[in-house]
């Protein structure tokens, strides 16, 4: 008898994959230059210090190597991207001043639906430019700062701004950390007063329409003492044929017994290079928890980063990648220990199918001061045929005695007597796979808000559907 | 004049700032180890002036040949059918400076082998390039020791295939030296071919030891377990990057790795890089780690036992190593080794 075997079609992108024109916006010329990264500080009306950051980082970039490792990122050639695409419009606080594409855009995306519903603010990114952000009345009376990051770098935080700025992710860091620092634009500036707890999310919602475009945008996060905040990002953008790159930057700050959740739903198109930096620093018995889900990209090089730099501060990563077709996603965490009594957790899924490619890659350092310290990380993988690739590639460096780390993980594929349990209970071979893997991702899927949580699992039905060939 | 090594590169690179995609090695071989030979009847000898099998992939890699080319290399060989009861045994001594040694183990169809490598004395480099072909459902057990003098760097590598059926069992152990380079890469291309590589360790001092271990599956229903214990104090280092890499074609293969390590002082630094790589969907590969000091728990009920604190963590350390220690297929080198360590 002939093997069964599911065939599996590509995600309906519909939702995400449409176009406006962007022939109205303001762009720099393409490539990156000295004269190129002055037009775009004048174009942001950058203090001196800002301007003079942005020189320094591209004489880094330029000074530093590509990576020799992970995925290629041949097909990306800096000379082709447009760093700069400003929309003809400014910045509204009410989506009636929105011009009526982009707030259709949006619209279409979920994003005032959900700021009605279910979040405390909104930011709305287009190309390189903040084009909505809002807060609710009630979470700014508690203090709490959330706004572009330009207007922050003018206003009454704006030395702290400086004081924080690409100092958890300085541009030597890699040689996309030091491109963003020379093109940044756009991004989030929050900041939570002591002791004040948001008890519903903010969201920023970044959106890349512009074909052969980069987006810099920067999310600077400050979470002060015993404060609370859950953060959410979410992205997409159009397919186009040219090479598009997002090389954002998030540097949270996470107070002595702050807690700062940071969800990410990754929905780009597989035309795009995501080589994204997020970083978090956590003080005294702070607890930093990121919550990742990446289902789009042509390539990803995305490793959420905790710092414990207090004793006691806390890190759990809790992941999800899908590659499919075209797609080689190459994502985890690192966790530095840097202070007795920290503790991590990392916690990931990773499904591979039609030749995706993904790889969970991390790194756990423990310093010589991270006394009692544990971490514990356990990665699954899932091959769905014998056409993709799932790599795992963890490392830990341990220098102290006084630790205790664990780690787990493991390589197959979809159990056949799963599958036929649930077929014998009615279900379709194919709806019994798409069953077992919004299972397998419910790691994600439960720490996630609720409507967050339905669209991943939409997400993962869609890629799962097929038919039995 | 010393040569300039990277040796025991990965399959797969990692973040540059971990430092772990090879290691750069200086070192010079300028005579062959002397060489005390037990042969058992049914092995053939021969002795070469060039490598056996230049092309076989080892672990620590390609500039080992190069390293090794003017040492005298021992190929022995086993008949079809022919399983040979008691082992071979190749003492090297080192005592000469800069010296090395060179050795392919040749078994055809059918055939069974146990080889005891012990490796003593040592000045300055010592080093050792071993492979291994084994035919259709061959079976080789190699137990490698390693109990040089202080001081002396060592580079070990090791490279193997397997054919059908056939099932290369590896025991390692490292006890002396100062820096050992540690490279073994097994390629079961054969269907239902299998290796088990087990190593032990246990590092005091600043002594340091750098592995980079593969297992390669192309074979249908290929089977490795590879097993890493050990122990660090003072203020050794280790690195093991152990890589199982399934893949395409090699369906119902299944890899398993796991590492288990004792950290005794605070001083110490270990890193480990647990690495599966899978490009068939019918295949099963895990790994764990557990990395850190003796449990509370354990150490409260002993010590309510009457032992101190110190002794357990002997009693401890010494477990993880005499357990590789017994899976050597030797009771006399087994025998010698847990009396050595009761002295």
């Amino acid at each position: 008898m002939a093997e069964e075997k599911t065939f599996v079609e590509d995600v309906d992108r519909s939702r995400y994959d449409f176009r406006n024109d962007d022939g109205d916006s303001y762009k720099v010329d393409e490539g990156l230059t000295p004269a190129i990264v002055e037009q775009i500080s004048r174009e942001k009306n950058d203090p001196d210090w800002m301007r003079d950051f942005r020189l320094k980082s591209l004489d880094i970039f330029n000074r530093t190597d590509m990576p020799d490792w992970g995925p290629s990122i041949e097909g990306l050639n800096m000379e082709n991207i447009v760093t700069y695409v400003r929309p003809h419009t400014k910045m509204s606080a009410t989506w009636d001043e929105v011009p009526a594409e982009i707030k259709d855009t949006f619209e279409r995306l979920g994003i005032p639906q959900a700021e009605r519903e279910s979040l405390a603010g909104v930011g709305a990114q287009y190309d390189s430019e903040l084009v909505y952000h809002n807060v609710k009345a009630e979470v700014a009376a508690q203090g709490v700062i959330y706004t572009d990051l330009e207007s922050a770098l003018h206003g009454p935080k704006a030395d702290m701004i400086r004081e924080h700025f690409m100092h958890l992710v300085p541009p030597t860091d890699h040689k996309f950390a030091a491109l963003h620092g020379a093109v940044w634009s756009g991004g989030s500036f929050v900041y939570v007063p002591p002791g004040v707890s948001v008890e519903i999310p903010l969201q920023s919602y970044f959106r890349l329409n512009s074909p052969g475009a980069g987006q810099f945008e920067h999310t600077l996060i400050i979470v002060d003492e015993n404060a609370y905040l859950h953060f959410i990002e979410g992205c997409s953008a159009p397919k186009y044929n040219v090479a598009n790159l997002h090389a954002g930057c998030v540097e949270l700050y996470v107070g002595k017994n702050a807690t700062l959740r940071y969800s990410t739903i990754e929905n780009w198109s597989k035309n795009m290079y995501n080589l994204n930096t997020k970083r978090a620093r956590v003080e005294e018995g702070g607890k930093v928890e990121w919550v990742s889900g990446s289902f789009g990209s042509h390539v990803s090089y995305l490793y959420p980063m905790s710092v414990l730099n207090g004793r006691g501060a806390k890190s759990e990563f809790t992941g999800v990648t899908f590659a499919g077709a075209g797609q080689n996603l190459d994502t985890g965490c690192k966790v530095v220990h840097n202070a007795p009594d920290t503790t991590s957790y990392v916690n990931t899924r990773s499904i591979s199918k039609s030749g995706g490619i993904s790889t969970f890659r991390s790194a756990v350092v423990v310093g010589p001061k991270a006394e009692n310290s544990k971490s514990a990380v356990s990665c699954q993988s899932l091959m769905i045929d014998d056409i993709s690739r799932s790599d795992t590639i963890p490392a830990m460096d341990i220098r102290t005695d006084k630790a205790d780390i664990g780690h787990e993980a493991r390589i197959g594929r979809i159990s056949d007597d799963a599958v036929f349990y649930l077929m014998s209970r009615g279900i379709s071979e194919e709806e019994a796979r798409a069953l077992i893997v919004s299972g397998f991702a419910e790691n994600v899927s439960k720490e996630l808000p609720l409507e967050y949580a339905l669209e991943m699992n939409n997400l993962i039905r869609m890629e799962m559907k097929g038919a039995i060939g | 004049m010393k040569m300039e090594m990277k040796l025991n590169k990965p399959l797969a690179n990692t973040y540059g700032w971990l430092h772990v995609n090879g290691t750069l090695v200086e070192a010079v071989v300028e005579n062959t180890a002397a060489l005390r030979e037990e042969l058992p009847a049914g092995v053939g000898v021969e002795t070469k002036n060039e490598s056996p099998c230049p092309a076989l992939k080892t672990g620590a890699g390609t500039e080992t040949a190069a390293l090794l080319a003017g040492v005298e290399k021992h190929v022995y060989t086993v008949a079809a059918g022919q399983k040979i009861a008691d082992p071979l045994r190749l003492t090297l001594d080192f005592s000469a400076p800069n010296t090395g040694a060179e050795f392919c183990f040749s078994l055809a169809d059918d055939s069974e082998l146990t080889v005891i490598l012990d490796y003593t004395g040592g000045v300055d480099t010592a080093a050792v390039r071993t492979t291994a072909v084994l035919g259709k459902n061959a079976r080789l057990r190699l137990a490698q020791v390693q109990r040089l003098n202080d001081g002396v760097t060592f580079i070990s590598d090791l490279g193997g295939s397997v054919d059908d059926g056939g099932t290369l069992s590896l025991s390692r152990l490292v006890l002396g030296g100062e820096a050992t380079y540690d490279g073994c890469s097994i390629a079961l291309e054969g269907t239902g071919s299998a290796c088990a590589i087990d190593a032990g360790y246990r590092l005091g001092g600043t002594q340091k030891l750098d592995m980079n271990y593969e297992a390669v599956h192309t074979g249908k229903k290929t089977n490795c377990e590879m097993r890493v214990a050990g122990v660090l104090a003072d203020k050794s280092f280790k690195l093991l990057r152990g890589t199982i890499d399934l893949r395409r074609g090699c369906a119902g293969a299944v890899g398993n790795e796991v590492e288990d390590v004792l950290l005794m002082d605070e001083t110490v630094r270990n890193q480990t890089i647990p690495v599966i790589l899978c490009a068939e969907e019918d295949v099963v590969g895990n790994h764990g780690a557990t990395i850190g000091r003796l449990d509370e728990q354990l150490i409260y009920y002993l010590e309510s036992r009457g032992m101190e604190r110190d002794a357990i963590y002997e009693m401890m350390a010494r477990a993880r190593v005499d357990a590789v220690t017994r899976r050597i297929p030797d009771p006399q080198m087994v025998q010698e080794l847990l009396g050595e360590e009761g002295e």
